[in-house]
């Protein structure tokens, strides 16, 4: 018999974003992309889609440089967020517990072994609108906002990470994450990662980091309703001058309509939709790409812009010595070759 | 602390549906609604959606009157499914194992408060495409069919029943899904309650009979990836001359696009998009609507069809009907 999966951690539940320019970076979020603010403290501002059902979903703070402060998930239960602590303590992974922020109680702080800081919690504070933003259905977190993009809800991120394998067995064995789809390189190497602990087909991803440098961010990403909201959203983006990095167009993993931009702090901003694709079994079997299958570019084959296997932030300069893979016999694997990798 | 939730139920797998017109069901579900046929044995037909990842979640069955065969509940381990045999021990609602189907491997029957037929599994068969089904992204069960609707993947059932209450508590306490939303009237009978196992707002729903019958279906319902792809049915069934009940239409529970048709056997069957929708608390607090909320009719303001609240199958014979029965002013969502 198969041992049990651990259920421990319920979702995605927020996640810490740094910006250096913090007026332009709200202006984005809240105009263009049509979140709504829930909240300030100190250098921070509190941010929510409007189908969130907590307070807020992405906390903005001023920042020397663009990048990620923290991302956090949300435990099933007090017993579930104490066993995970438990399981943590003295891996040498686990950093102790904070008292919490505004939105949530206290958070038990770990860092993965690429140094990003994860956060666990389970007390939380449902977010109750003012009587302005009351929605006109009980089931609705909050009244639709009717501004610019709409965003949904948070959907997911991907940091970039040195060392991929590392990573996922520490989300594997320390969070109980499943690993959904992954991309293994001809010479075993791991390249990306998509975990899951949702019926979302993940919660996270982790791309390579080929310049070496650890704990940097790729993305956020925000559901929308339909293809129709995001091919929408293009043109918003548009009208406002924001940077459209790559998209609309279907990714191959996951087979999620994308759309990347950077926000003013330079921070890649994605917004998605993932029609009505569910992972629903529990022994979901890992879908793994192979260098060759990702060759062929994403879903219709569009071959996705340099800088997305390169950028992220902070932004790093790319050593010129810094191949995107050890260079080995097989010469096709320089870098202006790896089209496409996630 | 508050006891932990009960998780052993992975999602709703495959119900078995009757139908009294075999061929021309099979045909509507073939070729309009676009499932796939995946197997044959005795007197039943079985279909998948492209994207479901079992063998079927559609058993087609010929019977003399149309209605639900069994429901399948799909567990999320050996272990959970072996838990909640264990619960189901001397509940009176256990009715014993059998030895499988096509598609899946032994299954623990018990039934609901009403009479329904449930199916708990684990051990399923992975659908494998054959070649000529085999889809252009290894991480997709089966080709696109583009044909007729292409229903995406089986996502709920709405079971008839005369006693929400006794129905929802057996669910909960015996499975362990937790109730999303529930209509409550005014003297505190519950009239309607939609449980959820997963993410989605919703795997089994129950919507109280009027009629005095027992073990009735509602609906069963696929999703679609759109709301646009649900206009685009209703085209599609005004062409096949299928009967569109309601819709499309957006429900106010649940807050689901609708679209629901019988099918050539008399089942009621919907589709279904509800946009990037899940339902992520863990400690989700159910939705209660009031006889008053209920009254204002769906999102937008659509007044559903009165069948909507009457017709189930097995339909009751004319004449046989509870003359007692006051329709509701409350239209279920």
């Amino acid at each position: 018999m198969l041992p049990e999966p651990i259920l421990d951690l319920a979702h995605l539940g927020h996640m810490e974003l740094l910006t250096p320019k913090p007026d332009e970076s709200l202006r984005f979020f809240i105009d263009v992309m049509g979140m709504t603010e829930s909240g300030r403290q100190g250098n921070s501002v509190y941010l929510r889609g409007w189908d969130d059902y907590e307070r807020h979903t992405l906390k903005l703070t001023a920042a020397k440089l663009p990048g990620m402060g923290h991302f956090a998930f949300r435990a099933r239960s007090q017993q579930a967020l104490e066993r995970r602590v438990a399981a943590l303590k003295s891996s040498g992974f686990d950093l102790g517990w904070t008292d919490g922020d505004v939105g949530h109680g206290p958070a038990f702080l770990c860092q993965d072994p690429d140094g990003h800081k994860v956060e666990l919690y389970f007390e939380t504070e449902w977010y109750d609108p003012p009587p302005e933003l009351r929605p006109a259905l009980k089931n609705q977190a909050q009244r639709f906002p009717g501004r610019g993009v709409n965003v949904r809800r948070l959907d997911h991120l991907n940091c970039l990470a040195v060392d991929i394998r590392a990573n996922r067995e520490f989300f594997e064995n320390y969070l109980g994450f499943r690993l959904t789809e992954q991309i293994v390189l001809n010479d075993g190497t791991e390249a990306a990662m998509w975990m899951a602990c949702s019926n979302k087909s993940y919660d996270f991803a982790y791309t390579q980091d080929h310049t070496g440098t650890k704990g940097r961010f790729h993305h956020v990403t925000y559901a929308l309703d339909s293809r129709g909201s995001v091919l929408r959203a293009a043109d918003i983006f548009m009208e406002n001058g924001v940077f459209i990095e790559s998209g609309p167009h279907k990714h191959a993993v996951q087979q999620t309509f994308f759309l990347y931009v950077y926000e003013p702090g330079g921070n890649r901003v994605e917004v998605a939709n993932a029609g009505a694709r569910l992972i629903l079994a529990p022994d979901w079997k890992t879908i793994r790409w192979t260098e060759k299958e990702r060759k062929r570019g994403q879903a219709w084959g569009m071959k996705t812009t340099e800088s997305f296997h390169t950028y992220g932030t902070p932004p790093v300069e790319m050593p010129a010595h810094a191949p995107l893979v050890e260079e080995e016999e097989d010469t096709s694997l320089v870098v202006t070759n790896l089209d496409s990798w996630f | 602390m508050r006891p932990e939730p009960n998780l052993d139920i992975a999602h709703l797998g495959h119900l078995e549906l009757l139908t009294p017109k075999p061929e021309e069901s099979l045909r509507f579900f073939v070729e309009v609604f676009g499932l796939t046929e995946s197997g044959r044995e005795g007197d039943s037909v079985y279909l998948r959606g492209w994207d479901d990842y079992e063998h079927h979640s559609l058993k087609l069955t010929a019977s003399s009157q149309p209605g639900l065969g069994h429901i399948g509940l799909r567990a999320r381990s050996q272990q959970a499914l072996e838990r909640r045999i264990e619960a189901l021990r001397g509940s009176g609602y256990g009715i014993g194992w059998n030895e499988g189907d096509m598609g899946h491997g032994p299954a623990f029957v018990c039934q609901d408060p009403d009479g329904h037929k449930i199916e708990l599994y684990y051990d399923t068969q992975w659908y494998v495409a054959p070649p000529e089904l085999r889809p252009a992204l290894k991480n997709q069960a089966q080709r696109f069919p583009a044909r007729g609707i292409s229903a995406r993947r089986l996502d709920h059932l709405n079971c008839f029943a005369a006693d929400i209450r006794a129905n929802r508590l057996f669910v909960e306490r015996y499975l362990g899904l937790r109730p999303t939303e529930q209509i409550v009237l005014d003297d505190g009978t519950e009239a309607a309650a939609w449980m959820s196992a997963t993410n989605k707002s919703c795997d089994l729903a129950y919507t109280q009979d009027r009629s005095g019958a027992a073990g009735r279906l509602h609906h069963l319902a696929y999703a679609l990836d759109s709301w646009e792809e649900v206009l685009r049915a209703a085209d599609i069934y005004l062409e096949n001359g299928v009967y569109i009940e309601v819709g499309p239409h957006k429900h106010a529970i649940q807050q689901t696009f609708f679209l629901y048709a019988y099918e050539p056997g008399g089942n009621r069957v919907k589709l279904a998009n509800e946009g990037a929708r899940l339902l992520l608390a863990p400690d989700w607090k159910p939705i209660i609507w009031t006889e008053e909320e209920r009254k204002k009719g769906q999102a937008w303001g659509l007044k559903t069809t009165e069948s909507f609240h009457t017709y189930g199958t097995p339909p009751i014979p004319p004449g046989s009907q509870k003359t007692d029965v006051v329709q509701p002013s409350w239209v279920v969502g």
